[in-house]
């Protein structure tokens, strides 16, 4: 070895101690200045003392966060999410700013509180390692539901099969290979479906206008063209559905319910037709509102929801009958049912992302099919 | 002309006239508030078609989008056509069940006017779906044993169709809010009209059409109006029945409003309004017809409350009763009852179908227990503060002849005329811009208030029927003696009107019981009451918990209706 390559291996040598003692010292700073963060945090909560939380559907698993921090009272408020909006909405409209977090359907959020401009962003909150770890999460990054990417977070991601399920005995589901094998005429009349007006098919209703496959076209064809039944009592169609009224359903909630009670109801497998599956958020998006009377608790919540202890309690308390699935990809599944697990390999269309968030055109088309349709009868 | 206290014929007169106008006034202004300013403020807001959140901008937009809808007419029209084609013949019956029960011999009485109650207060939307179980054509339980008939090809029965929602109407709503009102009237009519005409000749028809039916007529026509309302405002039958056969009532237009995202309170206000026209309509005939007449059935003379005696009729009559008992609550109260038994409501044909998971689940949830705690406590504080409120509302509605008390009247029909939910929306606003906000907003307080708010309609034609038929001779000579107006009212006055006191303080416990729409937009996890939590497993598909609790509910109001009718009893000395 010559002096200049000695030279050169020394440079190389120091360069990498002193990189090192760098990463040492600023790695511990950073970590040292999370830990200071989320002390005070923690501290300035306990002072504040509660934490509002406006909640659709999972409620259930707040015990398991009062339990975690019995100084921070929860105070929930649960019901539908179009309820929980006008609440806030209400609330704001007499100067009332009551709530911390909103947590429901992303559509609700979006067109509700975020165009009124009612919330913060969501981001600057994300403080523990292990919830700001974009990589644990599903797609390898965090996925936010409006434009501006900090406001409403998607905490879930449901394979939604479009909501369409059939009966076993009148339907063979390996003749269906994709959408538009439902607009066959011998299905006429033989399917019954929740109103499209209705925000109950929210999501299905996202993937198949939006999908560059299917579409408004496929929309009119088949809610204007198959005679459909329309109800709005998801049970009332399982039960239709199960007894051989009809043959396929859209929007049967409890279809996998009623598979595992014995009877001849099953989904259909979208994903693995031509134009892939879904996946939604459902009523799994957590939004702050500006203003939140309780930012530090809030700021506890939001971390510990979503930190893999949270994720877990939500997919094991959340829905007992009908556990969700947690974006995170680092804890395990066991409680979520198959229907509910992603599947690797597989084509998803992701009706969460931003671009897909507005429902007015689809709402409009609904209600001129269903107008036509009442003109008809 | 103003007359010095001396020179009036008793001196206790002024006092009780300042005391009744006082008491005017404040009432006036308290419904003025409660009731006319969430109305003000849903009609206000009607107006402003801003986003939410935005800076108001106002025009007639929501109006002119609600009534543009072609289909809001036709809509309209089938909601008019649903309610008096039921309420004819209901009205009908329930006058014949009520006099049956009140006025005759028939034996069983007081067990079908408890029936009556007992039905009155079962979920509807359990109910319904087991009618469905019932009637419908592929596997309805009716059509399958008809089938087993020769002559029969085909299903007989269709409950998606006109015929179909006005018969489950008829089993859910028919007959029995009507009959728990009208009984306590018929109870109190005193007899010797009755036995003139009979002494005259008349048969017992003739005298229940010429001389009882003319003299209750302020019941009978508040009863009928009330009923009319209620029927316009009826959507869930007709949600789960109508909508499958293509037939839209009025209200599931104002509801399909409510429940967009974000929620069109604007149109649906609009097209509430329609009922608010409705109400002005009905109210001046109901004035009008009761211009310059007297109701007067309860008088300080010789009163007699002998029966009609029907003879060999009186187990015909009680056979009839059974039969309708029986068909229209009886059989789908059993498909209720084995159904919160059932893994899946209506299937009989799965493995193991029998479970008893959905009461366990029930009664171990800690969410109940709370919730039948707000429960109690929210139906009790209605219960009490609407006998006394509309007490008060009704014997000065009934007793003034002032432009007050007319507007007190109308008032108090406000809260019906506005759908439930919105009302509940017009509640919120005022509850939270007042300074009392920490005391009403989610808490159970709130919502009792809300509730009594609700059930002012009925409370106050109730009262307001009962003192109308109180002679003015039984105050008169309460004062001659001395007697106090506070005196007069609770020894005279409020003794003879205890039957529709229980029977007000019992419908207000049972309502708020079982109320969805005021509630909703009220409650919060602390306050949540049993029937937002009834909401709460319907929306998610526990049916068959749904089924259980609304049955348990129905089992606490008939407790306490057993407890309110000795207590009733107990006031009036029976």
């Amino acid at each position: 070895m010559g002096y200049g390559q000695k030279i050169k291996a020394a440079s190389f040598v120091t360069s990498l101690a002193l990189l090192l003692l760098l990463e040492m010292a600023f790695g511990r700073a950073a970590g040292a200045d999370w830990k200071a963060e989320w002390e005070k945090t923690l501290q300035a909560a306990k002072k504040e003392g509660q934490v509002a939380i406006y909640f659709y559907r999972y409620g259930r698993l707040l015990d398991a966060f009062q339990k975690e921090y019995p100084e921070i009272k929860v105070v929930s408020v649960t019901g539908r999410g179009s309820q929980l909006t006008t609440r806030i909405i209400a609330e704001r409209r007499a100067d009332k700013y009551l709530a911390d977090l909103y947590s429901g359907g992303a559509n609700g959020a979006f067109n509700v509180l975020y165009k009124a401009k009612a919330l913060d962003p969501l981001k600057p909150l994300l403080l523990l390692p292990e919830v700001a770890d974009e990589s644990k999460w599903y797609g390898g990054e965090h996925r936010y539901a409006d434009p501006d990417g900090k406001y409403i977070y998607a905490y879930l991601a449901n394979p939604s099969d479009a909501q369409l399920s059939y009966n076993a005995k009148l339907v063979e589901p390996k003749t269906f290979n994709s959408h538009w094998d439902l607009l066959h005429p011998k299905w006429r009349g033989k399917i019954v479906s929740l109103d499209p007006r209705d925000t109950g098919l929210g999501a299905t209703m996202q993937f198949l206008y939006y999908h560059p496959e299917i579409g408004p076209e496929f929309i009119r064809k088949f809610f204007g063209g198959m005679d459909i039944t329309f109800s709005k009592n998801f049970p009332q169609m399982t039960d239709w559905l199960a007894k051989e009224k009809f043959a396929i359903c859209m929007g049967c909630k409890d279809s996998q319910k009623a598979n595992n009670q014995g009877l001849p109801v099953d989904d259909f497998d979208t994903g693995g037709w031509k134009e892939g599956g879904s996946f939604s958020t459902g009523g799994g998006s957590l939004s702050l509102l500006n203003r939140a009377p309780h930012p530090n608790a809030a700021k506890v919540f939001v971390n510990w929801f979503l930190s893999p202890r949270g994720q877990k309690a939500l997919q094991q308390l959340g829905d007992p009958h009908d556990p969700p699935n947690s974006r995170r990809i680092d804890i395990s599944k066991d409680e979520v049912p198959p229907g509910n697990r992603m599947i690797e390999g597989r084509r998803y269309f992701d009706v969460v992302r931003p671009e897909f968030a507005d429902m007015k055109p689809i709402f409009d088309l609904a209600k001129e099919i269903m107008k036509a349709n009442e003109q008809k009868r | 002309m103003k007359m010095p206290a001396a020179s009036l014929p008793f001196p206790g007169l002024r006092v009780r006239l300042r005391l009744s106008h006082l008491a005017e006034s404040f009432m006036l202004v308290f419904f003025a508030v409660v009731m006319g300013l969430p109305v003000l403020f849903l009609l206000w807001s009607s107006l402003n078609v801003a986003a939410p959140g935005k800076d108001a901008v106002y025009s007639l937009a929501n109006w002119i989008r609600g009534f543009s809808d072609p289909g809001t007419l036709s809509a309209l029209w089938m909601s008019f056509l649903l309610s008096v084609v039921r309420l004819i013949p209901a009205m009908i019956l329930s006058v014949m069940v009520a006099w049956l029960i009140a006025r005759t011999d028939m034996p069983g009485g007081n067990t079908l006017e408890f029936l009556c109650w007992f039905a009155y207060f079962i979920p509807d939307f359990p109910l319904v779906l087991a009618w469905i179980l019932l009637l419908d054509p592929s596997f309805g339980f009716l059509n399958t044993l008809a089938g087993v008939l020769p002559f029969v090809e085909g299903p007989i029965f269709n409950p998606y169709s006109f015929w179909g929602i006005v018969w489950v109407h008829t089993s859910t709503n028919g007959i029995w809010f009507k009959v728990m009102l009208l009984t306590p009237v018929f109870r109190r009519l005193g007899a010797s009209l009755e036995e003139a005409a009979r002494v005259a000749g008349a048969s017992n028809l003739t005298t229940l059409r010429r001389i009882t039916l003319p003299v209750l007529a302020p019941m009978v026509l508040a009863v009928a109006a009330l009923s009319l309302i209620r029927g316009l405002e009826s959507f869930n039958t007709e949600l789960l029945l109508g909508l499958p056969a293509g037939i839209y009532v009025y209200a599931t237009r104002i509801y399909d409003y409510t429940r967009q995202e974000p929620p069109a309170f604007g149109e649906a206000t609009a097209l509430g309004s329609v009922f608010l026209l409705v109400l002005v309509v009905l109210s001046y005939f109901y004035w009008r017809y009761l211009r310059g007449k007297r109701f007067i059935v309860v008088t300080g003379q010789a009163y007699s409350t002998m029966r009609v005696k029907l003879g060999k009729w009186r187990y015909w009559a009680l056979g009839g009763c059974l039969l309708y008992f029986a068909v229209m609550m009886i059989l789908p109260l059993s498909f209720l009852l084995i159904g919160s038994f059932m893994r899946r409501y209506g299937f009989f044909n799965i493995a193991s179908p029998f479970t008893a998971a959905h009461w366990q689940n029930l009664l171990m949830d800690p969410i109940f227990l709370s919730s039948l705690k707000n429960s109690l406590i929210i139906a009790t504080a209605t219960a009490l503060a609407g006998i006394v409120l509309y007490s008060t509302v009704g014997y000065l509605v009934a007793s003034r002849k002032s432009r007050g008390a007319e507007l007190l009247d109308l008032f108090c029909w406000l809260p019906w005329v506005v759908p439930g939910i919105l009302m509940s929306l017009g509640l919120l606003w005022l509850f939270l811009a007042t300074p009392l906000r920490s005391v009403l907003y989610g808490s159970v307080w709130g919502i009792a208030l809300a509730m009594t708010i609700k059930d002012s309609p009925v409370s106050t034609q109730a009262f307001k029927a009962a003192f109308l038929q109180l002679g003015p001779d039984l105050e008169e000579a309460a004062r001659v003696t001395g007697a106090s107006w506070g005196y007069t009212y609770r020894r005279i006055l409020l003794p003879l009107v205890a039957p529709i006191a229980a029977t007000v303080g019992l419908l207000n416990f049972g309502s708020a019981l079982t109320s969805i729409s005021t509630p909703v937009l009220l409650y919060s996890a602390q306050s949540r009451p049993l029937s937002i939590l009834l909401m709460e497993y319907s929306f998610t598909g526990e049916l068959e918990r749904a089924a259980a609790l609304g049955l348990l509910i129905t089992l606490i109001i008939s407790a306490m209706v057993l407890a309110g009718r000795r207590l009733g009893l107990k006031l009036t000395g029976s």
